[in-house]
This record gives C-alpha cells, structure tokens and sequence, in this order.
C-alpha cells in the first residue's frame, strides 16, 4: 500500500525532480562562477580588491543560509525589485556558495607553492599567463574535493527552496504528506521523507562519485605535487 | 677566454634589508659578455638576493642596476618581465611544472611569450633535451624523473628562452651525490660553449674549473673578488682564507 | 515604499530576540556536544575496524553527508512519530542538528586520527602498549589537535544551521524574526537585527577556534 501512494504520485514528484534539477544546474554554474572571479580577487595584487573579497566572504558565509534566503527574498522587493522564489532562492544560493567556494579557490590556489610562481616568473611569463598555464591547471587537485563537497550541499540546499513555496521536489514531497494526512488520517511522512532522503542521496552520492573520477584522471598526469627536493632551504 | 669590454649586466651599490636584517649592505658588480661568475660564500651572505636582484625577482631598496647599458627601473615590472626573456635562471629546487611534461615544460615560455610558433618552439625543445641527454624523456612528467634529471631538464626551460646570461642559484643543493656531477657536467659543457653564467655554489670544484672570476661575500658585503688562483689560493683577506679552508 | 530605519523598534524588540537567541544557544550547545561524542565514537570505531560497528559508522556517515539538513529535521520531526517516537519541536531539533553534526565530526576526528602517522602506532605497540592505552595517551591527544580546528568550524555550522529549526516552529532566533516581521513588517530592522547577531556569534566563535589553534601550535611553534 505505501508503495502505491509512491506510484500515484510519480509524475507529481519527477516534476517536482525537474525543478530540483534545474535550480540546481543553474546554481552550481552561477556559484563556481562567483567562486573563481572572487576567489581570484582574494589573491590579486591589488590591496582593495583583496579587502573587496574578504569583506564579501566573510558576510555570506557567517549568516546562516536560511536567513541569507529569507533576507533576499523579503529584502529584494524593499530596493524595488521583486523576485520570484526561484530567482530568489538561485540569487542566495549563488551568493553563499560563492562565498564558499572563493574560500576553496584561494586555498587550492595558496597550497601551489610559491616557488611555483616565483619559477615561472623567471622564465618572463605574464601575471595572468602564469595563472592560466601554471597555478590554475595545478590547483584543480586541491581545489577539486573540498568542491565536490560543496556542489552537493548546494544541491542539498535547494530543498530550502521549498520554505519559499519553490515547487521543487522537497516541497512536492510535503504537499502529498500534507494532502495525503488530510485525506486518510494518517500521516505518511516517514515513508515518504524516507524516499525523499533516498532520492537526494542517489543523487549527491552519483556526484561524488563523478569527481572521484575525475580526481584519478587528473592524478595520472602529473597533477599530484612532486616530492618537495631534500635539504633544501631558502638562502639569502 | 676572450670577454668584451662593456659590462653586460652591471648592479652598483644595491641594498636589500628584509625586516632588520640587511641581506645586501652596498654591493656593486658587472659581468661581461662570455664571463663566467661564481658567487661563493656561508649561508646567509646574501649571495640568491643577489642574483635575484639581476633578474628582478628582488626589488633592491637603493642601487642600480644598468642591462646592456640601459638602466633598468627597478619597480618597473614590466621591464623585467621583457628582460627576463633575456635572463635564464636555473632555481635549487628545479621548480618544474609538474602538470606538464618535460617538453611541456620547456615550450610554454617561449610560445606563450610570442618567441616561436609552437612547432619550431617543440623542435628547439627536442634539440634541447637532446643537448641535456634526455631525448628519451620528453613526454615524462617530472614526478617520473629523478632530482638530476630533473634540474637538467630544468636548464633546458631556461636556455629556450635563448638567454644572453644564465643565473645558477645554488643548482646541486639539493640533489643527491650521485646526481649532481651529472648536472655540473652540463654546466661546464655550457660554459665550454661560451654562455655567460653567473652560478651561486658550494662547489668549489666547479669553481675552480669553470670560473672566470670568484666573488666572495659574508654578512651582505662581497669581501673579495678575483680569479680562482687568487680566492682558492693566495687570498688577500683573512676571512676569505677561513672559508676556503673550511670548505676545502 | 519609503522606509526608515527605526533603531528604537530594534531596541523595543531586543528581549524576544534574545529569546530566540537563548534558544539557539542551547539547542547548538546540547547538539555540539553530543555531536562531538558521537565524532569521537565513531571515529575510533572506523579507526579500529570493529566490525559491524565500522560499516555502520560509515553508511550513518556517507548518508548524512549526502542529504539535506532540511529534509532529516522533517524526517525526524514528522516522520518518527509513526514508529511511536514522538519527540518535542525542541528535541527532534537537537537530534536532528546531532545527527548532522555527528557525522561531520567522525571524519573530522578520522582524519585527525589518520594524521598520527602509522609510525607512532608502531612505536607504540613496540614499546608494548596496549590498544586502549595508546588510544588515551598517543593518539587522542595527537589526533585531537589536527581534529579541533574542523571540529570547531563544523560546531559553528551547527549554530548556524540552528535556523532550519525555525521550519518546524523552534522559537529560535529566526523564528522570532520571522514572526515579528510577520505581525510588523519591519523587514529591513529585523534582518539587520538578527544579521548583527550572527555575525557576531560566528565572527567571535571562529576568532576563539584561532586562538585555540594558536595554544595548540605551541610544542610546534619555534619562536
């Protein structure tokens, strides 16, 4: 019997799964976008750029999500620009993975050496050359796991969608348990928040699995940092 | 061996302090077209800030330093960065890239900085790693080479840019024993061939057999300068004596 | 729509949202607390390879890691009751960011434990340790130290996270905005209100886990 309320409200529930879905596409491209362009900013040269981007990362990390959802979506139309839930709920994803994810950056960009950029400076490549070619390629591997990690919070993440009437797919599992509750008495909720559960976790655990992956493909070339040389120090 | 007359780099009166510590306390030196440089002295003396102020890698807080003639502003980033297209430097740590191969390696400057189209730039690699003998190992990545192989590899990248002048910073530090005639081999081959070299060693060795002339510093200050014979043997100063001895 | 900011109804709200804030505190601290236990269980647990227990640690692991926060409090919430486990808005708050928080701190704590490098643990036995004794002396106190810093920024995620509570109806602290802003519309003084507090809370925790780093380095430090 419970399986057939699952049945019943499968095309519900794969419509709800579209939305997840796309919400979810848009804010990863959108959140590793803001990662890179602030996470560059963190490591530029330029001192007010540096502050720019502390400033930033410090404000849209240390606020809880949900209150960061709540404040765009209640704060937006006071500026004079009303957002729809899904805009809203894209806009504070996108905001606080950024936020996230320059701090992933800029870790992945400061575990590649010094020496690395010291090197090729000598050989008289540009600031942004030495990025593209030298410090950026090296600083997937660092950068690669701990993202992982955050693109499936970000996917978790847009079950808060819901709070804000986003018909995504966490929130179609509570209206059949509201609806269904009111109908036969009886709550289905754990089956029902059980499944909802499962289906995130195939998901989260399918993307894991794809940068795993990647994550042995990159190590095969010779992504992994050489050995440090022994004995060596900096001379004056 | 034959050395033109002006100066090719010359440095006058630099001075670097990092923190309290004066790392150059007023040094002045030139090298010539084809003049071999060795810089000796203990740790500390400032010798790498030396070298690193030719090539800009070190701002100097006061001096000069004049390339070819022309004097070279010493914050001006982007003059240095076309100079080093003419200055090669070889680190201690060889400092690979190590996401890209050995020809890799070698070809990125030179392409990237508009020297060559990359496949004159993959043909002059070759040449190179020919030159270092390792023709075999162009498609390796540097965590599949060893310490010695490495470096010279290292020296390829450096010599691809077709530098006027090379710069050694202490190059067989860190490798092991066995490894490091192999790369002090190449070395002395270059200089064979008349490439100007400034090198910061320990390897007195080397020095004695390569060098035109022998630069000593301590404590920031280059306390003698002259050719081999004179440092290795009939010093003029007490602490240069002291330290030959010691590391002889 | 004009509107300006009304300091004084910041102030006429302070007692509710200290409140809400009162709330938040306790139901993190009770939650961290256990969810530093639980950490310090199960990474010993995977460390040792008990069976049975190792594999339980990580599918209770891998499962939490790979769902939403939001849909766990809902589970608990809503859907326990119906195996008889009926717990208050309060209590299912406190399992659920427990549970959460648990499962972050077994890998924080494995990994700490992971960095005491196998040759200690060779040492150990040579010097003839015992498992336990290593555990307490070595590798506790080695581990624990690598541990603590992400311990601590996972502690500060649980504070944080503290605010899905608000969903099931816990009078934490973003509740109380929610419902004030509900009756009084003052969106702008309420979310700058409770944005200053978490700020605060979040900035002096994270200025704490410094400093405590900071004591931690020092039989490393050279200076």
């Amino acid at each position: 019997m419970p399986m057939a309320l699952l049945l019943d409200n499968l095309g519900f529930f794969l419509t709800g799964l579209e939305f997840t879905i796309r919400l979810a596409l848009l804010t990863l491209v959108c959140a590793i976008g803001v990662s890179l362009l602030i996470g560059l900013m963190s490591v530029s040269q330029w001192r007010a750029l540096r502050i720019a981007a502390l400033c930033y990362v410090e404000f849209w990390r240390d606020i809880p999500l949900l209150v960061n959802l709540l404040f765009i979506y209640f704060g937006a139309p006071l500026v004079g620009v009303p957002l729809k839930p899904f805009t809203a709920a894209l806009l504070s994803l996108t905001l606080w993975g950024g936020a996230n994810g320059a701090e992933i950056v800029r870790g992945g960009i400061n575990a590649i050496g010094r020496h690395q950029f010291v090197s090729a400076t000598a050989l008289g490549l540009k600031r942004w050359q030495i990025y593209r070619y030298v410090v950026l390629p090296q600083a997937l591997m660092p950068i690669l796991p701990p993202m992982t990690g955050l693109c499936t919070t970000l996917v978790q993440a847009t079950s808060l969608a819901s709070l804000l009437g986003v018909n995504e797919f966490f929130r179609i599992a509570q209206i059949v348990v509201e609806r269904t509750t009111m109908q036969s008495g009886h709550s289905p909720a754990f089956l029902i928040y059980g499944f909802a559960l499962l289906v995130y976790f195939a998901i989260c655990s399918a993307l894991t699995w794809l940068s795993r992956y990647f994550e042995q493909r990159l190590q095969k070339t010779g992504h992994s940092a050489i050995a440090a040389p022994r004995g060596f120090k900096e001379s004056a | 061996m034959q050395s033109s007359q002006t100066p090719l780099i010359e440095a006058q009166n630099l001075v670097k302090a990092f923190g309290r510590t004066r790392a150059l306390d007023d040094v002045s030196c030139a090298i010539s077209t084809g003049e071999r440089l060795v810089v000796i002295g203990p740790s500390g003396s400032g010798k790498s800030t030396l070298i690193r102020c030719l090539n800009g890698l070190v701002k100097p807080d006061a001096g000069k330093i004049t390339f070819d003639g022309q004097r070279v502003e010493p914050t001006s980033e982007g003059h240095w960065r076309r100079l080093r297209q003419r200055v090669g430097m070889v680190f201690q740590d060889y400092t690979l890239f190590p996401h890209l191969t050995a020809i890799e390696n070698i070809t990125l400057a030179p392409v990237r900085a508009g020297l060559m189209p990359k496949p004159q730039a993959e043909l002059a690699a070759r040449r190179l790693l020919e030159r270092v003998q390792l023709a075999e190992k162009a498609t390796s990545y540097p965590a599949f080479l060893s310490g010695g192989q490495q470096q010279r590899v290292a020296i390829a990248r450096a010599l691809a840019m077709r530098p006027q002048v090379l710069l050694f910073d202490e190059p067989t530090s860190a490798l092991d024993p066995e490894m490091i005639k192999e790369v002090l081999d190449l070395m002395v081959s270059l200089a064979r061939d008349g490439m100007t070299m400034i090198v910061v060693t320990h390897e007195m060795g080397f020095a004695h057999a390569v060098a035109d002339r022998v630069l000593f510093m301590e404590a920031g200050r280059i306390v003698e300068a002259g050719p081999p014979d004179q440092i290795f043997g009939n010093q003029n100063d007490v602490r240069t004596r002291e330290f030959v001895r010691r590391i002889a | 729509m004009k509107h300006n900011f009304d300091i004084a109804y910041i102030i006429a709200s302070l007692p509710a949202l200290l409140e809400g804030l009162r709330m938040t505190i306790i139901v993190s601290a009770i939650s961290i607390t256990l969810a530093i236990a639980i950490g310090v269980g199960g990474a010993s647990v995977r460390i040792f390879n008990t069976p049975v227990f190792s594999q339980l640690a990580r599918g209770y692991v891998e499962f939490v890691r790979n769902t939403p926060l939001l849909v766990q409090i809902f589970f608990i919430f809503f859907g326990l009751p119906a195996l008889g486990l009926k717990l208050s808005v309060f209590w299912s708050g406190a399992v659920a960011l427990t549970v959460w928080g648990g499962a972050y701190n077994i890998e924080n704590i494995r990994g700490g434990f992971l960095s005491v490098s196998k040759g200690m643990r060779e040492a150990a036995e040579a010097l003839g340790i015992d498992r336990l004794r290593y555990l307490w002396l070595i590798a506790l106190p080695l581990g624990l130290r690598v541990a603590i810093p992400s311990v601590l920024n996972t502690s500060i995620s649980v504070l944080k996270n503290s605010a899905y509570l608000q969903a099931i109806g816990l009078a934490e602290l973003t509740f109380v905005a929610m419902d004030k802003l509900s009756l009084d519309f003052r969106t702008l003084e309420m979310f700058a209100a409770i944005g200053c507090i978490y700020l605060g809370l979040v900035l002096s925790l994270s200025w704490a886990v410094r400093r405590a780093e900071w004591v931690l380095q020092r039989p490393f430090r050279t200076e």
